[in-house]
């Protein structure tokens, strides 16, 4: 499930330098590379290539009706090449194992590794609380979902990613 | 109250809950210290998922890269190089610089609670953290110094001094590359401390300070042999500036000693080796010593039946002490001279 929480508020004639476009979007980019490859350092691969292709086009953005849409569309098809080429389809992690919560020291590769597996819904989650510091309202607005029930899928969340990095799949 | 089980602490520690819904959790962990150790890790889980998620010194250079990039003037390819240097420069500049935690980058390291972990981990730079290298290992620290371990050596980490983090080399021998900046860095030893604010330099621990008798504290020290840039050596006994390609030997009962010329510094390691290796044996025997004398005194308390027998020169005859039990203080005790040798002396 993709949400996207931004309203349209960008003027056509105020994209029209690339550092325009980065002030705009770098955190939304980020973010959505984020969310579908599961891997920060593949995110911010992901992330250069994206504004690359944006610099190119950024006229067509500017006069396009909704440039969020299409600075949106080039991230994700990015993010998804890298995908495909780098990492490919790994089995999502869907149990929910007890498990303690990530001690220090944190072994980075194993953490990257269980953020891979989670669902990008799980990653959508990790990556408003996370990335974006969203607060539970927030959060709530921009998943539909009441205070109650979102509480409840990021601790589902955190839940996976616990059991995947302490090598517990969950059942 | 039942303990809140680790969903509902986990949703109050991320602020997801109603105020009235999180008031007894608080009221709960206020009396409880078990479930405040849980949240303090599950702030510490939230703190180590914000750093990987979303690496703000890292994000942030990358976004500075991509706007300091050059405006495209055509839709050939040739534009891209300018841009895709400066993206590379940037990236670079990106992965050398510091971080807010300590990265083990090699090798591997014990734990205080003898857990083991290897490259690549991260080490949460507020925390302290005693270390202890199983191989070579080397580790990168939260201002972007790094050290190499040598096996075996120990390092403790604080979220002290100017940089927010100091060294303390307790065993063993470690190199430094002091990330160059005005602030220094303090490396500490039992003997003294090394400053240094672009110095690239080695310790060599020579006495080791923990868990060794009085009289090795007393003699600890350590070799320092500066590389490049430079370094001042403390204690209480003094302070030494020490050049590029000069060595100083830090020793808790003295000021730091410059030494003449470097190999002085290996001739001086030797004599201090076997120092210490006589040292060593001067303890054993103290050890032997003490445990003989304690021995004594047990049997002298009347806990070895049938009395102490004292020997005479020769094991021709001596003194046995027949009095069981602890005599008062100003008592007496019976004392009976034998002349002929028991089969069985005391232990």
């Amino acid at each position: 499930m993709t949400v996207e929480t931004r309203p349209h508020r960008i003027e056509p004639r105020s994209l029209s330098t690339p550092a325009q476009l980065v002030e705009e979007f770098f955190m939304d980019v980020y973010g959505l590379c984020f969310r579908v490859l599961g891997h920060p350092h593949d995110a911010e691969d992901a992330t250069q290539e994206t504004f690359l292709a944006l610099f190119r086009d950024r006229e067509k953005i500017a006069r396009a009706e909704s440039p969020r849409a299409w600075v949106l569309g080039v991230a994700r098809n990015t993010a998804v090449s890298l995908f495909r080429a780098r990492r490919g389809a790994k089995p999502i992690v869907e149990g929910l194992a007890p498990a303690a919560p990530i001690a220090e020291p944190v072994d980075r590769d194993r953490l990257r590794e269980a953020l891979a597996r989670l669902s990008e819904e799980d990653r959508l989650l990790l990556q408003m609380r996370f990335l974006e510091g969203k607060g539970a309202a927030e959060m709530a607005a921009a998943t539909g979902r009441n205070a109650g029930a979102l509480a409840t899928a990021l601790c589902r969340a955190l839940r996976r990613l616990r059991g995947v990095y302490q090598g517990e799949e969950g059942r | 109250m039942n303990h809140p089980d680790l969903d509902r602490l986990t949703a109050w520690v991320h602020e997801l809950l109603e105020p009235a819904e999180a008031r007894p959790l608080e009221d709960h962990a206020a009396e409880c210290a078990e479930c405040r150790d849980l949240v303090e890790r599950l702030h510490e889980e939230a703190r180590a998922l914000a750093a990987e998620i979303a690496p703000e010194h890292r994000l942030s250079a990358l976004k500075q890269t991509l706007l300091q990039a050059p405006r495209p003037r055509s839709r050939g390819l040739l534009w891209q190089i300018p841009l895709a240097a400066a993206v590379l420069f940037g990236l670079l500049t990106v992965l050398l610089s510091p971080g807010p935690r300590h990265s083990l980058t090699a090798g591997r390291v014990a734990l205080e609670d003898g857990r083991e972990v290897a490259a690549p981990v991260d080490f949460a730079g507020s925390k302290s953290w005693n270390l202890r290298a199983v191989d070579r290992a080397s580790l990168r620290l939260s201002e972007g110094s790094t050290v190499d371990l040598e096996p075996g050596s120990r390092l403790g980490l604080e979220a002290l001094g100017e940089r927010g983090v100091q060294a303390r080399l307790a065993t063993g021998a470690a190199a430094f590359v002091v990330a160059p900046e005005p602030r220094r860095l303090i490396v500490c030893s039992a003997a003294g401390r090394i400053e240094s604010n672009d110095g690239k330099f080695t310790v060599r621990i020579v006495f080791e300070d923990e868990g060794g008798t009085p009289m090795k504290g007393m003699i600890a020290g350590a070799l320092v042999t500066v590389l490049a840039g430079s370094a001042s050596l403390a204690n209480a006994q003094g302070t030494a500036s020490v050049e590029p390609g000069r060595a100083a030997v830090l020793a808790r009962t003295e000021a730091p000693l410059l030494l003449a010329a470097p190999q002085d510094a290996e001739a001086l390691l030797k004599k201090l080796e076997q120092l210490a290796a006589r040292v060593a044996k001067l303890e054993e025997e103290i050890g032997r010593l003490e445990t003989r004398n304690k021995q004594l005194k047990d049997q002298l308390k009347g806990n070895a039946p049938g009395g102490v027998w004292f020997g005479g020169a020769g094991g021709t005859g001596g003194v046995r002490v027949i009095q069981n039990g602890n005599p008062a203080p100003g008592s007496s005790v019976i004392l009976e001279l034998d002349e002929n040798r028991p089969e069985k002396k005391d232990k």
